[in-house]
């Protein structure tokens, strides 16, 4: 059963969109592969080798903290407790809001796996991180030339990032769309 | 080779930026090998080199405006999507430049560009509530205008969203498939996708052309190959259906080590059928040889069965026996043999009709298509593939030639061979363009005459001068007059011109007396006591010439010739009263010996009096 919309759940929603499918998926991810492709020889391409170490990698440090605010709102946010703040059911006395409430969340937990879902996410961020921050220590003695051949060596961390963020993006993309009424 | 085009529709790398390249556009083409030939990015700096891209790609964003700043507001725009992707396919320019397939995005975002939005991703706009809905997707409304105007154009939807959250919506709208956009693999799964569903051509160059039915027999000839059942090849005399048969060999087998052996059916009389497909035991008896039949031969691959409407009855029930029980026993053997055999045959004979009267085994004709059937078209209905076809003709029988000449085809030569039907396709076409190269060994180039295409029968009707002319009926005299200059009359032999002066001329006069006729028609001038209107001939001419300063005088000379009585169809002009009036009235105005007076020469009189 779909419910009407509140405004939380659109703004999650919306912030998710921006996120993964704007950010992680369109433009970052796509990225990463170019990249990969450039360190294969694959192709060749003088502006991304000039800009992805320095303009475009560490864009997971700024989209970090969004994920994370996303993961932990989400209960909040898309539970359907939300419902009893707009008519009609904020038209319930308080005893009733507070009871039927909680009931109607707890259900909506189970129904939606919500708990497995987040922590899902908040694993998949947190490998994320470990290979970001292994790839950070390695970076931080950057070749003054010759940058693909010097990079070509450290490959398989780029590549293990690439798929620690696809993993984000498959976590991101399993919340629900739509808050659920059991 | 030539690779094949992509058109991809999406928001994002569709859109143009003003001052600097689209990256985002950029790592999708480093993502997916693929060369962008847009060319709405030039001279923005930064080159990407794809080393063996996969397809070359247009990028098209569906929206209006292409290029958007701060302050824009962005709405879709599916008339000038419908556009685009008509450029490619109603109406390419060349068939290099048709669409192989095209990617669409599903979620398009409106609405007005903000500082904010524009800090996402250059140029994007805010987006609406509705854009985001998979029920308004634009990509989906998209999807259905293309299902609709072009149902045969492929179209895969190339999207960040889950694959699971909009496979009904796509998959009900005619989409062929999903590629998810960020996916590591996504060149080899686009690459897979052009092969599966995607026009394009036969890069070993073996089964040569690019036009749409034969990158379409193609693509039914590649699904074919998927599996290890039975395939017919159909289609006229002539057309490859054998090379088509091969094509389909080399799809489907892993190692070029594969068999592929061909029989042709004529060849498999009721005495001979069995030592010929199943093979001879040894020591069977004295003085024969043992020898492997066709289908132990080819098992593990392809066995190619030619014209099977040519086959015994006989030859059937065993190739029958083969399908069903996947062994064949050798004449004389008491063991018989495994063999894991495709079999791919062909014909260009009605076989549903032949297995209707018992001349085809209806059920061996169901297991020979078990697999599917793939159609060859007849080159009539490929002729943008000629002037490929003719090229590489030309080349082989140079090399097949002593003299070193290297040959140009002409272009009135070239036109010929595209005007012509060729009832025998592409071996007729072949064995055309080898007589003319053997039979002039020393000329650079091969002009019209040079060839013995069969001529055109008659040119009467308007619909035989389009076929000739390779365009459709004319709309009007222009378009008439055009394509009788662009008759290739050069090409007919001397019988077919023989005596054919008068025909001609008297189908010219016809033509003259029935304009004079309209011209008639539309100088009258209608009053109370004649509501016809009166035949003036002076201003008919000055119509019909287009010259304001004819004499009267001369206006009658005029159409005293275009109604010579001396002309083989005369008399029967002049049956028409009107014609006849005009007739008259010429003749009362400038009775005869009066035109030598006045000087006017023949061509004048027929021409008018342009200079």
């Amino acid at each position: 059963m779909k419910a009407s919309v509140s405004q939380e759940h659109l703004d999650w929603q919306s912030r998710r969109r921006e996120f993964n499918h704007d950010w992680l998926k369109n433009r970052y991810i796509v990225a990463l592969n170019s990249w990969l492709r450039l360190l294969d020889g694959a192709i060749e391409d003088s502006i991304l080798e000039a800009t992805f170490l320095s303009g475009v990698l560490p864009q997971w440090e700024a989209q970090r903290g969004e994920v994370g605010e996303l993961i932990l709102n989400f209960e909040k946010e898309m539970s359907p407790k939300q419902l009893f703040s707009e008519p009609p059911l904020s038209g319930c006395d308080p005893h009733t809001k507070e009871w039927l409430g909680e009931l109607v969340h707890r259900l909506w937990l189970v129904r939606v796996s919500a708990k497995e879902l987040i922590s899902t996410a908040k694993r998949s961020v947190s490998a994320a991180d470990t290979a970001y921050a292994e790839l950070s220590r390695i970076l931080r003695t950057r070749p003054t030339s010759d940058l693909v051949a010097t990079m070509k060596s450290h490959r398989r961390f780029f590549k293990r990032f690439r798929d620690a963020c696809q993993k984000v993006g498959a976590a991101m993309s399993e919340f629900p769309r739509e808050i659920k009424v059991v | 080779m030539t690779l094949p085009r992509v058109l991809i529709i999406d928001d994002l790398f569709g859109r143009t930026h003003s001052n600097r390249r689209n990256e985002e556009r950029a790592n999708l083409c480093g993502q997916y090998l693929l060369e962008d030939v847009t060319g709405d990015e030039k001279g923005k700096g930064g080159t990407l080199k794809i080393k063996q891209p996969v397809a070359q790609v247009v990028f098209f964003r569906g929206q209006n405006p292409v290029c958007s700043t701060v302050g824009d507001t962005v709405e879709n725009d599916l008339e000038a999507t419908l556009t685009m992707i008509r450029k490619g396919w109603s109406e390419p320019r060349s068939d290099s430049q048709c669409w192989s397939m095209v990617l669409l995005d599903l979620c398009f975002y409106t609405g007005p560009v903000t500082k904010q939005s524009d800090r996402r991703a250059a140029g994007m706009p805010e987006g609406r509530e509705r854009d985001n809905n998979p029920t308004y997707y634009f990509g989906l409304e998209i999807l259905q205008a293309i299902h609709k105007e072009c149902p045969e154009l492929p179209v895969v939807i190339m999207s960040s969203m889950p694959r699971k959250n909009v496979s009904r919506e796509f998959s009900s709208k005619g989409a062929l498939g999903f590629l998810p956009r960020e996916d590591p693999r996504s060149a080899g799964l686009l690459k897979d996708m052009l092969w599966r569903h995607g026009l394009i051509q036969d890069d070993t160059g073996e089964i040569i052309g690019k036009s749409r039915p034969l990158l379409m027999a193609l693509r039914s000839a590649r699904r074919a190959a998927t599996t290890r059942r039975n395939v017919l090849v159909r289609g006229e005399r002539g057309v490859g259906k054998e090379l088509l048969a091969h094509y389909i060999w080399r799809q489907g087998s892993k190692s070029a080590c594969t068999p592929f052996l061909t029989v042709n059916s004529a060849a498999l009389s009721p005495t001979l059928f069995a030592s010929e497909l199943f093979g001879i035991a040894h020591r069977v008896a004295t003085g024969v040889e043992g020898r492997e039949g066709l289908i132990p031969a080819a098992s593990g691959g392809d066995l190619f069965l030619d014209e099977i409407r040519d086959m015994s009855l006989e030859a059937q029930a065993g190739i029958l026996r083969v399908l069903e029980d996947r062994k064949v026993t050798p004449v004389g053997a008491k063991a018989s043999i495994p063999v894991d055999v495709r079999f791919l045959s062909a014909t260009n004979a009605d076989v549903e009709e032949l297995a209707s009267i018992g001349r085809f085994r209806p059920d061996l004709l169901d297991r020979l298509r078990e697999g599917g059937t793939a159609f060859l078209p007849p080159l009539r209905e490929r002729r943008s593939d000629i002037p490929l076809l003719v090229e590489k003709f030309v080349r082989e029988a140079e090399a097949k030639n002593t003299a070193a000449i290297q040959r140009n085809v002409d272009a009135s030569a070239m036109e010929t061979l595209c005007a012509f039907d060729w009832p025998g396709n592409v071996r007729e076409l072949r064995n055309c363009v080898f007589e003319a190269v053997n039979n002039n060994p020393d000329v650079e180039h091969l002009v019209a005459t040079h060839l013995r295409v069969p001529a055109v029968r008659q040119f009467g009707a308007a619909t035989q001068l389009a076929a000739v002319t390779g365009s459709g009926p004319p709309r009007n005299l222009g378009e008439l007059l055009q394509m009788l200059v662009n008759v290739p009359a050069e090409a007919w032999g001397a019988s077919e011109i023989a005596g054919k002066l008068p025909a001609i001329q008297g189908a010219c006069d016809q033509l003259l007396a029935r304009m004079l006729k309209a011209a008639i028609a539309a100088t009258r001038r209608p009053s109370l006591d004649d509501p016809e209107g009166r035949i003036l001939i002076h201003p008919a001419m000055k119509l019909l010439t287009g010259d304001r300063t004819l004499t009267a005088s001369r206006a009658a000379d005029l159409v005293k010739r275009l109604l010579r009585e001396h002309s083989a169809g005369a008399s029967r002009l002049l049956d028409d009263p009107v014609l006849r009036e005009a007739h008259t009235i010429a003749h009362r105005l400038r009775p005869k010996g009066q035109q030598k007076a006045t000087g006017i020469s023949d061509r004048e009189a027929v021409h008018g009096t342009q200079k």
